[in-house]
């Protein structure tokens, strides 16, 4: 208990160092400006502004990105409410009674309750996440090769079966993404798999290239010209952002629900966080006196999953530091952000790295103020962000991921990739396929190799050795029966649709 | 019921799967698959593709699954295009250009796509866009894309 909070208050030392704080400002800031652009999701813009932190020394990198994922997600949430626009899908679900709040006028206010949800839930994610995490590593010590494949097994089970519609289609999407991984030399043999001759393949796909594909360029293929932007004449001043206290009053047990929802969930690997907004929404329905109002303006319809998305994401961070496990896409995003700065994150990571956990974590909660500090001033210049036209964005964001992924390698390969991955995304997205469990499958699955062959040559080819370990068994288990539960219920009764119908009515 | 309409949904994605499997498991064959205690560079490739090929033919028989309409819809012909084609002429122009025409020239295909823009909007953002790239990317960044080049 004590040790950890010189350990937290060491994190703020190294996280307000001004070289850090100012790339932490910048992250938010960035973040949160690309965030607000219509279609710019928080996977989008990490992955677009990515480039930018490999010049620069992991800690100050890493605090970054924790910033431009901040203001990423925030930055949704604008659009979600002021435009009925959800370019990050947890915020689907915002939309729902975000954008009637505008309609009477009170998009500000239902903005001032969104970032006061957030602030809330992420500091309370925060709080689980410090004193979780050193826990989870005393017991993750204890892991084997065969232990982590194993909880890596249940991660992508869970990633591939717990998002929205067929759990078949999320494994075969899983598969697809464990096979991106496959492709370049293999680090035992040197043989160079499934590169087509490539030499540029030699090192594999590129990360960015592949998120970019995926999440923007196929959403720019899926929605030119589909897309119906209104043109938004919401003005929203400083003053509007603050609730009154009516609001406030009602806002809060769902905002205190949402996060307790979310931070249960964030427990759970690879539940993504649109699901448990959705979740949360229902809950606050569900006991509602006045249920008829949702979707018409609630404000508890605001909150309520606002906190949980808030909460959800930052308890995700402590499987995704300390086991190297990340529970959705965005957190597999970061984690492969780390690895390429050199960092491989595990159990170690707190005693080999502790400026990278403690100022991360220290930064969160800057990154948590600043948003609200910035938000608040920038609400007017967010606002006409927003009223940029859709045709003038969409070319120039082409243009920026384009230089973005050269940028990597100053390869223009990397470049055609990104081509390639927006084909493939739109054909996926067309269909009606999941995208996150491809990018949990590229980055997993290296580390998943590896570690299925360390096991597999410490047990001597023994298969048997993932149900002789207690622990290792008990997370293959938990894998099967997870797998078995989702698939059968899927068969039985069309879909998952109850929560998604609750919520749709 | 017709080709087209049994081919709709999910039956088309679980064959394009399903090939990829089977396309996979041989490739993969051939890099060595080795044993369990000393697996070859193929035995991932080869499990992987065979998994894949499975989830898509059970895909392809469970698939008569009706979906409530497609959330996302096929890509418009002409933006689809513009798009790809804008990418494309920025990998080529990278290399027999620079940065200056793969930049003004990417921007002006993307923004003919869209069906609202003109060719004078969509000059002006192409312009606009190569500026603030030239700005940023090679003044700024100092970035290794030379602003004028054939080949090199």
């Amino acid at each position: 208990m004590h040790q950890t909070l010189l350990d937290l208050w060491y994190g703020f030392g190294i996280a307000l160092q001004p070289n850090n704080l100012m790339w932490s400002v910048l992250g938010v800031l960035v973040g949160n400006l690309i965030g607000v652009l219509p279609g710019m999701g928080a996977l989008t813009t990490i992955s677009m502004l990515l480039p930018l932190t490999y010049v620069i020394p992991a800690v100050p990198a890493i605090l970054m990105l924790a910033g431009i994922f901040y203001g990423s997600q925030y930055g949704g949430a604008i659009g979600a409410i002021l435009l009925n626009l959800p370019s990050h899908p947890p915020h689907a679900v915002t939309c729902l009674d975000g954008y009637p709040m505008t309609q009477q006028g009170r998009g500000g206010a239902a903005l001032g309750i969104t970032m006061m949800a957030s602030f809330f839930a992420a500091s309370v994610g925060i709080i689980v996440m410090i004193f979780l995490s050193p826990l989870l590593v005393s017991i993750a010590f204890k892991f084997g090769p065969a232990e982590i494949c194993a909880i890596m097994l249940m991660g992508l089970i869970a990633g591939a079966t717990m998002s929205r519609g067929s759990p078949i289609k999320g494994i075969a999407m899983t598969l697809f993404g464990l096979l991106c991984g496959v492709v370049g030399t293999d680090v035992n043999s040197g043989q160079a798999r499934l590169t087509f001759g490539a030499i540029e393949l030699s090192d594999g796909l590129d990360l960015g290239a592949l998120c970019l594909g995926l999440f923007g360029i196929a959403d720019f293929l899926t929605s030119v010209n589909r897309l119906e932007v209104k043109a938004s004449d919401a003005r929203v001043k400083m003053s509007d952002m603050r609730p009154t206290r009516a609001e406030i009053r009602q806002a809060f047990w769902p905002m205190i629900r949402g996060t307790a929802v979310g931070t249960l969930f964030g427990a759970m690997p690879g539940t993504g966080p649109t699901i448990t907004t959705f979740i949360a929404y229902a809950l606050e329905r569900k006991i509602s006196k006045t249920p008829e109002r949702f979707g018409k303006g609630a404000i508890e319809g605001v909150a309520a999953p606002e906190a949980s998305s808030h909460s959800k994401t930052q308890v995700d961070f402590i499987p995704t530091m300390t086991l190297g496990i990340p529970g959705d896409a965005v957190m597999a995003l970061l984690l492969g952000a780390l690895i390429i700065k050199g960092v491989q994150p595990g159990p170690q990571l707190i005693s080999e790295h502790p400026d990278i956990f403690w100022g991360l974590i220290a930064s969160f909660w800057i990154g948590n103020v600043l948003l609200v500090v910035l938000n608040i001033p920038m609400i007017g210049v967010w606002v006409r962000m927003l009223q940029v036209p859709y045709r003038f964005l969409f070319p120039s964001a082409i243009f920026f991921m384009c230089i973005g992924v050269f940028s990597t390698h100053n390869a223009l390969f990397d470049v055609m990739e990104l081509a390639v991955f927006g084909i493939f995304g739109a054909f996926f997205l067309a269909l009606d396929f999941p995208l996150s469990p491809i990018v949990l499958g590229f980055v997993l699955g290296p580390m998943l190799e590896e570690n299925f062959r360390r096991a597999m040559l410490i047990s001597r080819g023994d298969i048997g050795v993932f149900l002789q370990r207690p622990i290792a068994a008990t997370f293959v288990l938990l894998a099967a029966a997870l797998l078995s539960f989702q698939v059968v219920s899927y068969l039985r009764k069309p879909r998952l649709a109850s929560v998604a119908e609750a919520v749709s009515v | 019921m017709s080709i087209k309409h049994w081919l709709s949904g999910d039956r088309a994605g679980a064959i394009v799967l399903a090939v990829m499997g089977v396309g996979v498991v041989f490739r993969g064959f051939s890099y060595g698959t080795g044993s369990l205690s000393h697996m070859g560079a193929g035995f991932i490739p080869v499990v992987l593709g065979c998994l894949l090929t499975l989830v898509g033919l059970v895909l392809l028989l469970s698939g008569a699954r009706k979906v409530a309409g497609p959330v996302h819809s096929v890509p418009d012909l002409r933006g689809g295009l513009a798009i790809l084609l804008a990418v494309c002429s920025f990998v080529l122009l990278g290399v027999y250009g620079g940065l200056v025409p793969a930049t003004f020239v990417s921007v002006f295909c993307a923004a003919m796509g869209d069906r609202k823009n003109t060719l004078r909007s969509a000059a002006a953002v192409a312009a606009v866009i190569t500026l603030a790239a030239v700005l940023i990317f090679h003044w700024g960044l100092s970035m290794q894309f030379p602003l004028f080049t054939w080949g090199g």
